[in-house]
C-alpha cells in the first residue's frame, strides 16, 4: 500500500506535466498535415485538417532537398561527435587525473571559449576559410565544430571524472595499470552515463547549429540541415505546412540517438564501483 | 573597408551614457539569468528525480520532456508566437473555451510581461538539457549510500538535501556554468518570438549585438557589446568555478 | 613514460585534425579564373534561385568558357554573409541587393563596382526604365543591374468592401472614415505588424507624405530640414499613434510577426494590407482566390505618390572587365522573356526594362494596376531604403514607443533627430 501511493502520485504529476508539454508541439504536428488552403482557411491552429496532406512530408524530403541536407549533417555529426568527445575526454583526464600544472587555469581557459559570443568569430573564420579554400568543405566545418564543442564537453567530462573516486586510480596503479589503461579501461567505462548524455547533447548541438553553417557552407547541395530548413522561410510568406513537416522530419535522427542512448543513464556506476 | 577609424572608447561611452536600449538589455539579461537559475534548475532537477526511478513508460516520459529541446530555437519561437497570438493563439482560445474570457491577454504585446512569457517558452524548450545532465549525475550516487540512509530511517527530505544534493555538486557546476553562460548569450528564441520588442522590452545584449552588427551595419557597436557580454560572463562564471573547485 | 605516450597520442590526434583540415585545400573551385574559364559566383535569396538550374545550364552551354555558381541565403543570412565578406574581401562576383541604405553600405565600403561608365558604354538608359536606374543609383554611383522595381499599394478585400458598401477613398479624410467604418463593423481595418519594424512603417510613411507633401517629404529624407519640431513629422506620428491605440490594427500587432499577417487577411479578419506586386503571386501560391483582392493608392494628397523600392545585382569591385561583361551577359540572358514565361513564380514583378511592362502571368491581375498607378502618381523611396541605417534603427524604435504610448509624437520627432545627428557625426 505504502508503495502504490507514490507511484500513483508520480504518474499523476508526470501526466499533468506531459499535457502541458505536448500542447505547444501539437500546433506544428497539425500544421504539418495541412495544405496551404487548409492552413489559411481561418481554422484554428489546433483544429484538425480537413484532409491529411502527406505531400508536405514528401515535398520537404525530396523537392525541398531535406533528405540531402540531413545526409550532409549526418556526414559531419558522425565524425564530429565521437572525435570531439574523445579529445575532450583526454583533456578532462589530464585536468582531473594527471598532475599537470594549473589544472584550474587550464579548465577556465577552455571555459572562456564557451563565453565568447559566436558572432565575433565569424569574420576571422570566414577570412581563414576563404584563404585556405575551406569554404564548403565538410572537413573544414567539422574541424571548427570540434573546436567550438570542446569547452562544453570538457566541462561535462571534468565534472564526472571528478566524481569518480581517486582511490580507484591508486588501486589501478598498484595493480600495475598504466595511465593509458587507467583512462581506457577504468575511467571511460565508469563515465558511461556522462558520455552518453554528452553524446546526446553534442549530437543535438551539432545537428542544430545554424550560424556557422550559414556562413561557412554556401554551395546549395552541401548545405547542412538547419540552414537548409531556413530556406523554407521565404521573403514574402512561408509555407508553414512544409516548414512544420520539415521540422518534424529533422527531429527524427536526434530523437533516435536520444532513445538509443538514454538507457545508459540507468546503468549507473554504483554497481561498477562495488564490483 | 580601409576607412575603419579608431574611435577609442567612443562606442562604449555611447552605450553607457546615450544609448536608450543598452541598460534595458543588460537588465533583461540579468532578469533572464535569475529566472533561469531559479526555474530552469528546479524544474529540470525535479523532472530528473521523478524520471530516475524505474517505472513503466519512463523512456516515453524522458523522451517527451527532452523533445522540445531538439527543435531549433527559431522554430520554438514560431510555435510560441502562435501560442501567444492574441487573435488565433492557443492560450486565448483556451481561455475563451473554458469561459474565462476576461483573462485573455495581449501576452507578448505587454511590454512589462513579455520577457516572462518568452522565458516560459525558453523553459519549455530548455529543461531537457539540464535534465539529462542531472539524470547522468544521479547515476554517480552509489546505491549503498542511499541504502544505508534508508536503514538509518532518513526521511526523503533529508536524503535529498544531505545526500543527493551534495553528491550532485559536480553536476551543478556543469549545469550552472552552462546555464549562466547560456542566459547571457540568449538570442534565437527572443529574436523569433518578439524580435526584441515591443519597444525593446525583450531586447537582450546578444540580440541587440546581432541587430547592430548585421541589420544596421554598426560593427563597432556590435564589437563593444560582444566585449561587454564576455566580461560579464567572466565576472560571474570564473569566481563561481574557482570557488566550487577549490577544495581538492 | 606513460605520460609521454598520452602526450604523443594527443599530438597525434591534433595533427590528424590538421591534416583533415588542410587536405581540403586546393580542391575547391573558389580560385576563380584560371585564364580559360570565367567563373561567376552569385549570391541571392533562396527563393530567387529555386528551379533556375536549367537556365544556368543552357546559358553555360551557349557560352562555353563561362560558368555560374550560385549560393542561396535567407533574408538575414544574406546580409550577414555579405557584411562578413565585405570585411575581408571575399565577396562573390555578384549579389542580390536592395537599393537605398542597404545597398549603399557596399558603395561606401568601396567594395562594389561603379557601373556608371559601363552603363554609358552599353546604353543602359535605353535598356532599363529610368525609375529603376534611379533606384539603383546610390551615393552618386550606378551601383547595380536593376532586377526589379517594387511599388507598394493598399491591397484590400473586395468582398468586405462590397458588404460594407465601401469604395476607394480619394482623400485622407475619406480614408480615415473608411477605416472607422470597417472598424465599426468588427473587422480589423489595417493588417500590419510591428516585428520587424518595416511593415508598420509602410503606413506611417503614408501619413508623413500626407502631412509634409511631396517636396517637404523628400527634403526630410535627405535631412535638408530638421525632423525635430517639424509639424508634419509630429502630425504623422500623432495620427499613427491614434491608429495604433484605436484598434485599427490587429490586436497584439505590436508583437506580431509580419510573416503571420496573412493568417488574418486570408480568412477575412482584416480588410487592408500595404503590400507590393509580389503579393499577387503570394496569394496565388497560398491557394487563395485572387479575385477577392484589389488595390488602390492610399490617398496621401498631391498626386498620391506611392512608396517604392528597388532591387538589383551589385558586382564585386575587383572583377576584371571580362568578368563583369560575362556576369552582365548572364543577367541579360537570365531575364529574357522565355525564362520569365517558363518560371512564372520566379519573377513576380515585371522586369524593369523598357518595353517589358507586360510579360507577367495573366492571373496576377493587380500587378499591372499597381505599375500603372505608380507611373501616373509618381513614387517616393520607401523609408527604410531612403534613410541611413542608424536612422532606420531609430525609426523602428520610435514607431514601437509611439504605438505603446511611451513616447509622445514630439518626443518621437526629437528622438529621430538624435539618430540623424549620430549618423551625421559618423559621416
Amino acid at each position: 500500500m505504502k508503495k502504490i501511493f507514490p507511484a500513483v502520485r508520480r504518474y499523476f504529476i508526470l501526466i499533468l506535466l506531459s499535457v502541458i508539454w505536448i500542447v505547444p508541439a501539437i500546433s506544428i504536428i497539425l500544421t504539418s498535415m495541412k495544405s496551404r488552403a487548409d492552413f489559411f482557411s481561418g481554422m484554428g491552429l489546433f483544429e484538425l485538417p480537413s484532409q491529411i496532406h502527406w505531400a508536405n512530408f514528401t515535398n520537404a524530403l525530396f523537392d525541398a532537398n531535406l533528405l540531402l541536407y540531413m545526409r550532409n549533417s549526418l556526414l559531419i555529426s558522425v565524425w564530429k561527435v565521437p572525435i570531439g568527445i574523445f579529445v575532450a575526454a583526454l583533456a578532462a583526464f589530464a585536468i582531473t587525473r594527471l598532475e599537470v600544472k594549473y589544472p584550474r587555469g587550464i579548465f577556465i581557459y577552455f571555459l572562456i571559449g564557451m563565453m565568447v559570443p559566436f558572432h565575433v568569430a565569424l569574420v576571422p573564420l570566414n577570412a581563414f576559410f576563404a584563404q585556405h579554400g575551406l569554404i564548403d568543405s565538410f572537413l573544414g566545418i567539422t574541424y571548427v565544430y570540434i573546436a567550438f564543442g570542446l569547452p562544453f564537453a570538457i566541462l561535462v567530462l571534468r565534472g564526472f571524472f571528478n566524481s569518480i573516486p581517486k582511490e580507484l586510480d591508486e588501486a589501478a596503479y598498484i595493480d600495475g595499470c598504466s595511465r593509458v589503461r587507467l583512462f581506457f579501461s577504468v575511467i571511460l567505462p565508469l563515465a558511461k552515463p556522462a558520455i552518453a548524455s554528452l553524446f546526446i547533447l553534442d549530437f543535438l548541438a551539432t545537428w542544430n547549429e545554424y550560424i556557422l553553417a550559414s556562413v561557412l557552407i554556401r554551395d546549395r547541395s552541401r548545405q547542412l540541415v538547419t540552414a537548409g530548413l531556413m530556406n523554407f522561410i521565404g521573403q514574402h510568406g512561408t509555407d508553414f505546412g512544409l516548414l512544420s513537416a520539415g521540422v518534424l522530419l529533422n527531429v527524427i535522427p536526434i530523437m533516435l540517438v536520444y532513445v538509443l542512448l538514454q538507457r545508459h543513464f540507468v546503468e549507473g556506476m554504483a554497481g561498477a564501483v562495488k564490483g | 573597408m580601409d576607412d575603419m577609424e579608431f574611435v577609442g572608447l567612443g562606442n562604449f561611452s555611447h552605450l553607457f551614457f546615450e544609448d536608450l536600449v543598452f541598460w534595458g538589455a543588460l537588465r533583461n539579461n540579468l532578469v533572464w539569468m535569475i529566472l533561469t537559475l531559479v526555474f530552469m534548475i528546479s524544474v529540470s532537477l525535479g523532472l530528473a528525480m521523478l524520471l530516475n526511478a524505474k517505472f513503466k513508460g519512463r523512456t516515453f516520459f524522458r523522451g517527451l520532456f527532452y523533445f522540445p529541446f531538439v527543435l531549433s530555437g527559431i522554430l520554438v519561437g514560431i510555435i510560441w508566437r502562435w501560442m501567444y497570438n492574441v487573435n488565433f493563439g492557443f492560450l486565448n482560445e483556451f481561455l475563451s473555451l473554458i469561459g474565462l474570457d476576461q483573462l485573455r491577454q495581449t501576452w507578448l504585446g505587454d511590454p512589462n510581461m513579455a520577457l516572462f512569457y518568452v522565458f516560459i517558452a525558453a523553459l519549455w524548450r530548455g529543461v531537457g538539457a539540464p535534465m539529462i545532465l542531472f539524470l547522468a549525475g544521479l547515476q554517480t550516487i552509489p546505491e549503498d549510500v542511499l541504502e544505508a540512509a534508508d536503514i538509518d530511517g532518513a526521511s526523503r527530505f533529508k536524503k535529498f538535501f544531505s545526500i543527493k544534493l551534495p553528491m550532485l555538486k559536480e553536476t551543478f557546476v556543469i549545469v550552472l556554468a552552462t546555464q549562466i553562460i547560456g542566459s547571457m548569450g540568449v538570442f534565437d528564441i527572443i529574436v523569433a518570438t518578439t524580435g526584441g520588442g515591443p519597444g525593446n522590452s525583450t531586447q537582450v545584449l546578444a540580440s541587440y549585438m546581432v541587430q547592430q552588427t548585421f541589420s544596421f551595419a554598426n560593427m563597432g557597436m556590435g564589437a563593444a557589446l560582444s566585449t561587454i557580454m564576455l566580461v560579464i560572463m567572466m565576472i560571474v562564471v570564473i569566481p563561481y568555478v574557482l570557488f566550487t573547485t577549490k577544495e581538492r | 613514460m606513460k605520460k609521454k605516450i598520452l602526450a604523443l597520442l594527443a599530438v597525434l590526434c591534433i595533427s590528424v585534425f590538421a591534416l583533415f583540415a588542410f587536405s581540403a585545400c586546393g580542391n575547391d573551385n573558389d580560385g576563380g579564373a584560371d585564364g580559360e574559364t570565367i567563373n561567376i559566383t552569385w549570391w541571392d535569396l533562396n527563393e530567387h534561385l529555386t528551379g533556375i538550374d536549367s537556365i544556368i545550364a543552357s546559358f553555360e552551354s551557349q557560352n562555353p568558357g563561362i560558368t555560374v555558381t550560385t549560393a542561396g541565403h535567407s533574408n538575414e543570412t544574406l546580409h550577414q554573409n555579405l557584411q562578413i565578406s565585405a570585411m575581408n574581401d571575399t565577396l562573390p562576383s555578384m549579389w542580390f541587393m536592395w537599393g537605398g541604405a542597404l545597398g549603399g553600405r557596399y558603395v561606401q565600403y568601396g567594395v562594389s563596382r561603379d557601373l556608371t561608365s559601363f552603363a554609358n558604354a552599353n546604353n543602359w538608359n535605353q535598356v532599363f526604365t529610368p525609375a529603376s536606374l534611379q533606384l539603383a543609383t546610390l551615393h552618386g554611383e550606378l551601383a547595380g543591374f536593376p532586377r526589379a522595381m517594387n511599388i507598394l499599394a493598399v491591397y484590400y478585400r473586395r468582398d468586405i468592401f462590397e458588404d460594407l458598401g465601401l469604395s476607394h477613398p480619394t482623400t485622407m479624410a475619406e480614408f480615415h472614415t473608411l477605416v472607422e467604418t470597417i472598424h465599426a463593423a468588427g473587422i480589423t481595418p489595417i493588417n500590419t505588424a510591428s516585428v520587424p519594424g518595416w511593415h508598420i512603417m509602410r503606413l506611417w510613411e503614408q501619413f508623413l507624405e500626407h502631412y509634409a507633401g511631396a517636396v517637404q517629404h523628400d527634403q526630410l529624407q535627405i535631412f535638408e530640414i530638421p525632423w525635430e519640431g517639424n509639424q508634419a513629422v509630429i502630425d504623422s506620428f500623432a495620427t499613427f499613434q491614434r491608429y495604433a491605440q484605436s484598434g485599427f490594427f490587429p490586436d497584439g500587432f505590436i508583437s506580431m510577426e509580419a510573416g503571420d499577417l496573412t493568417l488574418l487577411l486570408y480568412p477575412g479578419f482584416s480588410a487592408m494590407q500595404i503590400e507590393g506586386p509580389w503579393f499577387d503571386s503570394s496569394i496565388i501560391n497560398d491557394q487563395q482566390d485572387i479575385e477577392l483582392y484589389g488595390i488602390f493608392p492610399l490617398p496621401n494628397g498631391g498626386t498620391n505618390r506611392l512608396s517604392a523600392f528597388g532591387e538589383m545585382y551589385m558586382f564585386n569591385d575587383n572583377l576584371t572587365d571580362e568578368e563583369l561583361e560575362a556576369a552582365v551577359a548572364f543577367l541579360h540572358y537570365f531575364f529574357e522573356q522565355h525564362n520569365v514565361d517558363t518560371h512564372p513564380n520566379l519573377f513576380g514583378v515585371p522586369i524593369p526594362q523598357i518595353g517589358r511592362e507586360g510579360g507577367i502571368p495573366a492571373e496576377q491581375v493587380n500587378v499591372p494596376a499597381i505599375f500603372a498607378t505608380g507611373s501616373v502618381n509618381g513614387t517616393f523611396t520607401i523609408s527604410d531604403q531612403a534613410l541611413p541605417p542608424i536612422v532606420v534603427d531609430a525609426l523602428f524604435n520610435v514607431l514601437d514607443y509611439v504605438a505603446l504610448g511611451t513616447m509622445t509624437p514630439e518626443e518621437a520627432a526629437a528622438f529621430m533627430q538624435r539618430g540623424i545627428e549620430r549618423h551625421q557625426q559618423e559621416g
